[in-house]
């Protein structure tokens, strides 16, 4: 029996209405719906810590486009809080109940913040438009930023507090940033090219707390020395928004456990009728990884969407996707593509890695797993080639 | 079929050049550009040649920042 709401999308990021989009675009007919907590119309994420933060980025360019003629209802202000298999409903957290034919979740997910109880003002987490707005108006304020997490959105972060001039310092407990996704020799390269730019590096650091009563005044490390700082931002990962499907008979394991096709397994084990998951709450197993893999990235999420919405329309593929990722920091545009580990041999195949214009190759067990560009946009192309030769060429080898 | 490029939108994948590199090329502002540009300007949408149609609709179809519109 079809319902009201048809399709129902949790989720209204990347993932969420590039599969509204796709079921569409293949003729699906009937209402899709999406729910989302977040109050602003449906945007852009990777500006938000870039473009948006710098001096004159405004929030022109953050907007999804949406074809009124696509004929999609976003629902602000609705929170998924609770998924019934069953009754094939979802339940947001107003108490409203949404009946679905077909479901995508795709919840994303949200910062990590150890001390979101106790932070004083000050302390920013970025996810959200309103996040990015928070942050931006802070900056205009602020004369020193601590930003705890040397991944990407606090690299970038740190990259545009210190482009607008202000006295920054990058804090992590690893020995180099982004060294748990590109590797210590890739990591070095980056914790120069901040140190260029002039930003002070707290590595191996651990930070015990942060202080300040009516402001923020600082981030107190092991051992007892603390960074002064009027600005905190704490990026130190996300976790999926998984919350809402607890007990509901969804499979979860650090999020959604999906098969090669993005339809979603049960805790049962076999895949579930009519509901798949695409974006950063979604595992699933990709070729070119020993385990199920969940990617934090904009290009998956997008491509992702559409992989689910063919799922639902009974036209399943293993989605097994060439990943890309890119990070402007300073004037330096990193670009990777491909599924580098952290343990992978990487060798300089072009460039200077002491001028930060290189492009460096990722391989394991001699086969070649990623390409990473710095500054050298225009020999990505080539290298993604590269990269998805090698790819096509294990799985011939399987 | 004309083909043109928002490149507020591009995420610089280099997608639609591994697709269709005849119709386009990232250049090293990191951004896609038609290739046809040299010859028309930044600005103009490129009459797409019969025989590149079907990639650029891939390429379309595929770009991450949804950026490459086609007016049939």
């Amino acid at each position: 029996m079809a319902t009201a709401y048809g399709t129902v999308i949790a989720g209204a990021s990347a993932a969420g209405v590039s599969a509204a989009k796709e079921l569409r675009r293949a003729g699906y007919a009937a209402p899709v719906t999406l729910l989302t907590s977040d109050p602003d119309p449906p945007y852009r994420r990777p500006p938000l810590s870039k473009e948006l933060l710098a001096a004159g980025g405004d929030e022109a360019g953050v907007r999804l486009r949406i074809d009124a003629e696509l004929g999609l209802t976003v629902v602000h202000g609705a929170t998924a809080a609770g998924l019934d298999l069953d009754g094939r409903a979802v339940t947001c957290a107003d108490g409203t109940t949404y009946g679905f034919d077909q479901l995508v979740i795709a919840t994303g997910a949200s910062p990590v913040h150890p001390w979101r109880d106790a932070a004083p003002p000050g302390v920013h987490v970025l996810r959200t438009l309103a996040d990015a707005r928070a942050l931006k108006a802070a900056l205009a304020g602020a004369t020193r930023v601590a930003v705890i997490g040397a991944g990407f959105i606090g690299a970038e972060v740190a990259a545009a507090a210190r482009t607008l001039g202000r006295t920054v310092t990058l804090i992590d407990t690893l020995p180099a940033p982004h060294a748990p996704v590109l590797g210590p020799e890739i990591g070095a390269v980056c914790a120069d090219l901040h140190r260029a730019h002039g930003t002070e590096l707290r590595l191996g650091a651990r930070v015990t707390g942060i202080t300040g009563d009516a402001h923020v005044t600082g981030v107190r490390l092991a051992g007892g020395e603390t960074v002064a700082a009027d600005l905190v931002v704490v990026g130190v990962g996300v976790r999926p928004e998984t919350g809402w499907l607890d007990g509901s008979g969804v499979a979860l394991d650090d999020g959604v456990v999906c098969d090669a096709t993005c339809a979603v397994r049960g805790t049962g084990g076999g895949p579930l009728d009519g509901v798949a998951a695409a974006g950063d709450v979604a595992r699933w197993p990709h070729p070119g990884s020993a385990a199920p893999v969940r990617i934090e990235h904009w290009d998956n999420a997008v491509a992702q969407g559409r992989a689910a919405a063919r799922t639902l329309l009974g036209d399943p593929r293993p989605y097994a996707p060439t990943p890309y990722f890119w990070s402007d920091q300073y004037t330096a545009k990193i670009q990777v593509v491909g599924l580098p580990g952290a343990d992978d041999d990487v060798a300089i195949a072009e460039g200077d890695t002491a001028a930060h214009r290189f492009v460096a190759v990722y391989s394991s067990a001699g086969r070649v797993t990623a390409a990473l560009s710095m500054n050298l946009p225009q020999r990505l192309g080539t290298y993604r080639r590269v990269v998805q030769a090698a790819g096509e060429m294990s799985e011939e080898k399987r | 079929m004309r083909v043109r490029i928002d490149q507020q939108q591009c995420t610089s994948s280099g997608l639609c050049e591994v697709i269709a590199a005849d119709v386009f090329v990232i250049r090293d502002d990191g951004l896609a550009h038609l290739t046809s540009e040299d010859d028309h300007g930044p600005d103009a949408a490129y009459q797409v040649l019969p025989d590149h149609e079907d990639v650029v609709r891939e390429a379309a179809d595929q770009c991450p920042g949804e950026c490459i519109f086609i007016e049939d």
